[in-house]
């Protein structure tokens, strides 16, 4: 699935250029969207599961305008959506919210939703819980019935806000797993806040920031943003000035900052860069919006 | 056939909530007894239609009002949950969503209703059943409209305001709308009738009931044909999915303007 972005721009009462003449062409795959919060990632889900209308611009999936209602229902069908906030109706089982959430999606046939709902609970790891009813759920197995009803209708574009919050790590790992398997043969668009889920997991990134494109490409281009430019300071040492600061690793030692920096920093030495390295140094870059 | 699907996963949820069908269960025999008391021959052979309609008015009438406070949370919950995203990324529009769970929802409270009147039909029938269909006309002449109507009104009221204003909001507005009669003059047909909801205009016209409330002292027409009757009915259920429709839409535009 080909998923054009044109001018996109999107208004809100409250919030005006929520996107401002965002222009992306995402190719299939695993696609990571990252920004600060407030950087338009969860206004441009929206739009492109056809859930809020763009104020400007056009959306075009595989050629087809999603302005157009008939081809919004149609993108509609082979779409899977997992909003940040989502508490499953609380009264129903996992088995019948999944069954409920097929026949949204249009699967008229029985037999099929409940193969797809059972075959989904036991690759969420729920299929002790099948029958239990949500209400009675933590948080994490709520997400994962949540990530479950995203995969139902073996959807060919599937777009996740923070899928792996409130996850313990084992369930992240496997979420991980799992995505990383759908990316193969479908578009997956993963907005996160966890750096490391998208450099494990995808080839593509998009960096929003106050509603604008800051950078499109290669994930390995967003890491090349602070390569020469990362160095890890010796312990106890303050952080230089005008360095940005990534983290602080404490050890034996002392304190050692990582930080981003034009020139190596006095006691400082040079260290790879990781996506987290290369995101900070292009949010520094682009901090006057 | 989906909506029919749709409706069963919220009747489904609308099951577990035990409260709900207890208390209509509750005010349905409330009103049953309204109705013995003023109409003696009501569950008897020598009961009529008349009777059968007047027993519809009343369960539409006295259960409505808990149905006014039930359904302030409709349309919002959905948002409230986080499932409305979900549910307007699927192909199914909104209205159609929130009319599969108001009938869905609505269906558990009016069975009760349902099963006084066939039961009432019955027992006025020992050689036919020519009774029992009357009653069935009268639960879907005046009991399930009725039902809706007041369902419809409260999740409009509900996508308004703060879920605790909205239940007495609702309620309150169902009561004034009831003992008032008219929401405003509007022609119908050749007698110029004025929309009621105590019903008197429908069971007037298809079952040939006296009114609940005179017109005729607050300035109404005399007598209601089956045409008038038939048109009220119809603008009955065209004002509640109206009030479905902006109930669904409010719902969905506060989602969206909050977030």
């Amino acid at each position: 699935m080909f998923i054009s972005v044109s001018h996109l721009g999107k208004d809100f009462a409250k919030k005006p250029r929520a996107l401002d003449d965002l222009t992306i062409d995402l190719p299939s795959g695993m696609i990571g969207l990252v920004g600060p919060n407030g950087a338009g990632k969860t206004t441009l889900m929206r739009i492109l599961c056809g859930i809020v209308r763009p104020s400007r611009g056009n959306v075009l999936v595989d050629g087809c305008d999603i302005a157009e209602a008939r081809n919004r229902r149609a993108l509609k069908k082979s779409l899977g959506y997992l909003p940040q906030d989502i508490e499953p109706y609380p009264s129903l089982t996992p088995l019948e919210f999944l069954d409920y959430v097929g026949v949204l999606k249009g699967m008229d046939d029985k037999r099929e939703r409940k193969r797809q709902a059972d075959e989904l609970i036991e690759r969420v790891g729920l299929a002790d819980v099948r029958t239990r009813r949500i209400g009675g759920f933590s948080g994490g197995m709520r997400r994962r019935v949540g990530i479950a009803q995203a995969l139902m209708g073996d959807p060919q574009l599937l777009v996740v806000d923070e899928p792996t919050a409130g996850l313990d790590p084992e369930e992240r790992m496997r979420f991980r797993t799992l995505l990383a398997t759908l990316g193969r043969d479908r578009t997956v668009i993963l907005s996160t806040h966890i750096l490391d889920d998208v450099a494990q997991t995808c080839p593509y990134v998009c960096v929003l920031r106050k509603g604008r494109l800051r950078f499109d490409g290669a994930t390995g281009n967003l890491v090349d943003e602070a390569h020469g430019r990362t160095w890890l300071t010796g312990p106890r040492m303050v952080p230089p000035e005008g360095a940005i600061v990534v983290n602080a690793v404490g050890d034996a030692y002392g304190t050692r900052y990582r930080v981003i920096a034009d020139r190596c920093p006095e006691g400082a030495e040079p260290v790879a860069p990781t996506l987290e390295d290369g995101y900070m140094a292009l949010a520094a870059g682009s901090a006057d919006g | 056939m989906s909506f029919l699907r749709l409706a069963r996963v919220h009747t489904r949820m609308a099951r577990r909530q035990s409260a709900l069908w207890a208390v209509s269960i509750l005010l349905t025999l409330i009103a049953v007894g309204i109705a013995l008391i003023a109409m003696p021959d009501l569950a008897k052979p020598t009961g009529s239609q008349v009777d059968l309609a007047f027993l519809g008015q009343t369960l539409g009438l006295v259960p409505a009002i808990a149905y006014a406070a039930a359904f302030t949370d409709l349309a919002s919950a959905p948002a409230r949950l986080g499932i409305m995203e979900i549910e307007d990324s699927t192909p199914v529009s909104p209205v159609k969503l929130l009319a599969a769970r108001v009938t869905g929802m609505l269906w558990v409270m009016i069975w009760p209703s349902a099963v006084a009147l066939v039961v009432c039909g019955f027992m006025q029938s020992p050689n036919g059943f020519l009774s029992v269909l009357t009653a069935l006309a009268v639960f879907a002449a005046t009991v399930a409209p009725l039902a809706f109507l007041a369902a419809a009104l409260s999740a409009f009221i509900g996508s308004l305001l703060p879920q605790a204003l909205a239940r007495i909001t609702a309620a309150a507005a169902w009561c004034v709308v009831v003992c008032f009669t008219t929401f405003a003059p509007m022609p119908v047909g050749a007698s110029r009738s004025k929309m009621g909801v105590v019903t008197d205009a429908i069971c007037q016209g298809f079952f040939g009931c006296q009114p609940v409330i005179d017109l005729d002292a607050m300035g109404g027409s005399a007598a209601y044909t089956a045409f008038d009757a038939s048109l009220l009915l119809v603008l009955r259920i065209a004002l509640t999915l109206a009030l479905v429709a902006v109930a669904a839409l409010i719902s969905r535009k506060r989602n969206f303007q909050r977030k």
